[in-house]
């Protein structure tokens, strides 16, 4: 691919939509939401192993 | 070399930009860090309570303990990161506000410097998780 063409036209316009992407992620309040809650219910998941496992630990 | 290329371009329009870009482009920054290290964190924190379960000659009494100990700490590292996104959403709505012309520069600053100092908080307390 010819360098400039790529630095003129086609590399801002991948930046704008790589930057557009990157603020609607993490300005957007309902996605923000999400966010904390997909990692809430990971550590809910990995804590209920644990304790499941700590319990067939010390019963066997 | 596309990569290359490519980075030039990201450093060559982070020069410019309005103030509300260059908010948005610090509070980016942020998230770009923060949110793979609240998943690290997360991961961090089981890989602990693993430990707990994995050693021998514990009692039930220690090991609940020592997983009270982790689970203390590691709370506190999550509600900062939580309370972090919330200041983040809280502060791209004052640009979009000061965007608007619905609120000032110091406004703006104020929900940013916000966010930034809470990092700031939030990299103190995943160091005392180290040290755990």
């Amino acid at each position: 691919m010819d360098v400039f063409r790529f630095l003129t036209e086609i590399a801002p316009d991948l930046f704008k939509l790589g930057e557009a992407l990157f603020k609607l992620f993490s300005g957007n309040a309902e996605l923000a939401k999400q966010n904390i809650r997909s990692r809430v219910a990971e550590v809910e998941a990995n804590r209920a192993e644990v304790d499941r496992l700590l319990a067939e630990k010390h019963a066997g | 070399m596309r990569a290359l290329l490519l980075a030039f371009c990201v450093a060559l329009a982070g020069c410019a930009g309005s103030p509300a870009d260059k908010a948005h482009d610090t509070l980016s920054a942020v998230t770009e860090v923060s949110d793979p290290l609240y998943g690290g964190a997360v991961r961090g924190c089981h890989a602990l309570e693993m430990e707990v379960v994995n050693r021998e000659g514990t009692t039930p009494a220690a090991d609940a303990e020592s997983l009270r100990e982790i689970r203390e700490a590691c709370d506190a590292v999550f509600a900062q990161f939580e309370r972090l996104i919330r200041l983040q959403v809280a502060a791209r709505v004052a640009i979009d506000k000061f965007e608007a012309g619905e609120s000032t520069r110091e406004d703006v600053d104020a929900a940013v410097g916000a966010v930034v100092a809470l990092w700031a908080e939030v990299r103190g307390l995943l160091v005392e998780l180290e040290v755990l």
